[in-house]
């Protein structure tokens, strides 16, 4: 080592301390935050649709529409299995950040990809599901009344938009998962 | 899980990683808030990891590894900027903002922090852990990279600054 490192580089910050063992005690580093932060998104999310769609299936109930309570039990129960999955996955975020640098970024990566990856199978799956239902359910009511033409005629446009959306997300959740997966080769061949 | 081991750890650590742990969370946060805010994060990261601590690789090494995984969890929530280059990649140090000088104080400093922010998370920390006067083998087992690589790293950020303070550099590796 010569000077050239000691006097630009390390002569910095000579007089740094470490915070006291107290005030670590009592302090919620960012990662805690940003994973608190998430709950607490998750679970007002969950606050407000679970009520609306138990609500929504209990009213359809009480006037025998048991298509339409299906339709919202359909719904009910996808966003219970979204928000069960983030939360699980959250929870179950073990962390050992004294592992290698390049360990710990590949286990970072991983997780990400894996859950981005899965994205059709745990989200879109089966909001898709409780959303498609719905579709269903009005195709057939209409139907029943004016026929199956004037049903379709009036979906389309809502159904290629939901259809869309759901493309749309699936596919950048791909992408994104794919540019980890890059990144994770990277890491190995190094 | 706290114990006086664990407090004496981190009394220990503070002593002499204290410096050097500020230097790396300025140089990979250039905002001075979310700097201070990532050095206390890392400070209280090493408390608590110090309950776990089994004596299975060296103090410095451990401090090492907590220190640089936080701030790479903190560029991989922050990576919204451009996409990192490869040291190989990189010709020049890249030249600083009015900001970054001005933060670091010193222009070879703001160029040091300019290229750190530039490079991918592991060329990152091994520039890092170079600067620190950290040998080859010391990075490699921080890194988890293997010796080799981290010596072609050496070499190339050692041309980059040689070429950038017109003095030459030598040390630092013992790969």
């Amino acid at each position: 080592m010569t000077d050239t490192h000691t006097t630009f580089w390390t002569g910095r910050e000579q007089d740094a301390a470490f915070s006291s063992p107290a005030a670590c005690e009592s302090r919620a580093t960012r990662f805690e935050r940003t994973i608190r932060r998430r709950n607490i998104l998750e679970y007002a999310a969950a606050a407000l649709m679970i009520p609306c769609f138990a609500g929504l299936a209990g009213v359809a109930a009480w006037h025998a529409e048991w298509m339409f309570a299906g339709a919202s039990l359909a719904c009910l129960a996808a966003i219970v299995f979204v928000v069960a999955k983030l939360m699980r996955d959250g929870a179950n975020l073990e962390r050992k950040p004294e592992v290698s640098c390049r360990d710990h970024l590949r286990i970072q990566y991983k997780r990400q990809r894996d859950l981005l990856r899965s994205v059709p199978r745990w989200y879109l799956g089966p909001l898709g599901f409780g959303i498609a239902s719905f579709f269903a359910v009005v195709v057939s009511k209409v139907a029943e009344e004016r026929g199956i033409g004037p049903a379709l005629d009036g979906i389309w446009v809502p159904l290629g938009g939901t259809i869309i959306f759901f493309l749309f997300v699936g596919l950048i959740n791909l992408w994104a998962a794919r540019m980890l997966d890059r990144q994770i080769q990277q890491l190995d061949s190094v | 899980m706290e114990s006086k081991k664990q407090h004496s750890l981190y009394e220990e650590a503070g002593v002499i990683f204290a410096p050097a742990i500020a230097r790396l969370a300025r140089a990979m946060e250039h905002n001075p808030e979310k700097s201070r805010d990532l050095e206390q994060d890392i400070h209280c990261e090493l408390f608590r990891s110090f309950a776990r601590f089994d004596g299975r690789c060296s103090l410095k090494t451990w401090v090492y590894r907590v220190s640089h995984n936080v701030c790479a969890e903190h560029r991989l929530r922050a990576a919204r900027g451009p996409k990192p280059v490869p040291l190989d990649q990189i010709e020049h140090l890249p030249q600083p903002g009015d900001a970054e000088t001005r933060a670091a104080e010193n222009h070879a400093v703001a160029q040091a922090h300019a290229l750190i922010r530039q490079l991918p998370t592991l060329d990152a920390q091994v520039m890092l852990l170079w600067l620190e006067g950290e040998a080859g083998k010391d990075i490699a087992d921080v890194t988890g990279l293997g010796t080799a690589a981290v010596t072609t790293r050496i070499h190339r950020i050692k041309a980059l600054i040689s070429e950038a303070f017109a003095t030459p550099v030598s040390g630092g590796e013992s790969a």
